[in-house]
Order: structure tokens, then sequence, then C-alpha cells
């Protein structure tokens, strides 16, 4: 029998639920959602219950646990979890968007809004190759068509 | 409308499951909504933000990564 897809879920809103349940609707290839981790210590108590699955206290926990990491965190954080599974070996599927740019690094005050476009876009793509850079050697992107904008 | 039937979940992760069971046999393929897809739709949403700050303005869209 084949062995089972070992899937972890970091994140508990909206994107995880929809990715648990198109999890449960794969057919002819087992998969297993191992747990949910998430900062939201009491959403995803919550979310694992509802559905008969694990809290895991940490993402670090959850690495060594699973083959795959399901990113559902907020855009802001799509980058740093992706690369810590990246880095650990794991394969990763990332909610959409995939990346974009939310401000600095703490600057809870930032309003896309009114922050200049371009300069978000070179940002946003930025963090884009950095993720990509992350992901084994062999698929070490370039860019071929078409420049970055300046 | 359900909002949860413009969602496109289902397809992609059966289609990365289907790629995941298949990597050790060395398939070369990538998924249908791959990392490079991935990166051209954020370049191709904040190129319309830039597009709309220069009121509608053409501009260019910088996609095409490609993998070495």
């Amino acid at each position: 029998m084949q062995k089972p897809i070992w899937v972890g879920i970091v994140g508990c809103g909206n994107a995880a639920v929809f990715h648990y349940a198109s999890f449960l609707r794969v057919t002819g290839i087992p998969v297993e959602v191992v747990g949910v981790t998430s900062l939201q210590k009491a959403r995803h108590e919550e979310f694992a219950v509802r559905r008969g699955i694990r809290t895991i206290d940490t993402l670090a926990d959850l690495l060594s646990e699973v083959e795959v990491v399901d990113n559902c965190t907020p855009g802001y954080a799509h980058e740093p979890v992706s690369i810590a599974a990246l880095d650990a070996g794991k394969h990763v599927i990332v909610e959409k968007p995939f990346t974009g740019y939310y401000g600095p690094p703490g600057a809870e005050a930032f309003e896309g809004n009114r922050f200049p476009k371009q300069t978000m876009l070179t940002r946003a793509l930025s963090i884009s190759g950095r993720v990509i850079a992350a992901a084994p050697s062999a698929l070490a992107p370039t860019r071929s068509r078409a420049p970055r904008p300046s | 409308m359900s909002k949860g039937f413009l969602r496109t979940d289902y397809t992609d992760i059966e289609d990365y499951c289907q790629i995941h069971i298949t990597f050790e046999d060395g398939t070369d393929r990538q998924p249908k909504s791959g990392m490079l897809v991935a990166s051209d739709t954020v370049a191709a949403l904040y190129a319309a933000y830039v597009s709309a700050e220069r009121r509608g303005a053409e501009v260019d869209v910088p996609i095409g990564l490609t993998l070495e």
C-alpha cells in the first residue's frame, strides 16, 4: 500500500479551511494532514479539534514530522515560513498570492494605498525571488524574458 | 454566488499531489500552479497597482522567471 503524503498546515484562517477540505477530496492518492500550527493558539486549537487533527506547538516541530508544508499564513509571513520549510528540505504549498509587499518589518501602520507602487512591485518581486532561490539548487531561477523594474 | 466556487484550491492541490507521488520517479513536470506562475501573478498584480497609480498608463509587467 502506498504510504500517505504527510502534510502539515501552517496557519488556521480561511485559507487553511479551504486547503484542508481540498486535501480530503483528493482521490486515489493517500494524503494525511498530520497537524496544524499557528501563532494564534486558541484558533488553531479550535481548528484542529473540529477536524480531528493534532495541534503542533511550533513550526520547527511541524517540520520534523511532515513532507509537505501547506503555508496558509497571512501574506507577510509567506516568505519566512516558506524559506524555513525549504531549508528543512520540505515541499511547500503556498496560499495565493505567493508573496507581496506589506511594509517594513514591524510597521503596523503601513498603508499600501499611500506607498509608491513601483517600489512595492520591486520589493514584492525580490521576495518572490528569495523564496524561489531557497528551493533546491537545480531549480534556481533566472529572469529571461523581461527585466525587473528599476 | 459562493466565494468558495471561485477558488481553485482543490484542483491545484490534487495536481500537486499527483506530481508529489511521481517525484521520486524522476518526473520533471512542474505543478500547474508552480512557483514561476505564482511569481508572475504577483508581478501582474503589482504592475496593475502601478498602472492605477499612473491613472491607467501602460506599464511593463516584469514576468519571465525561468528555472535553470
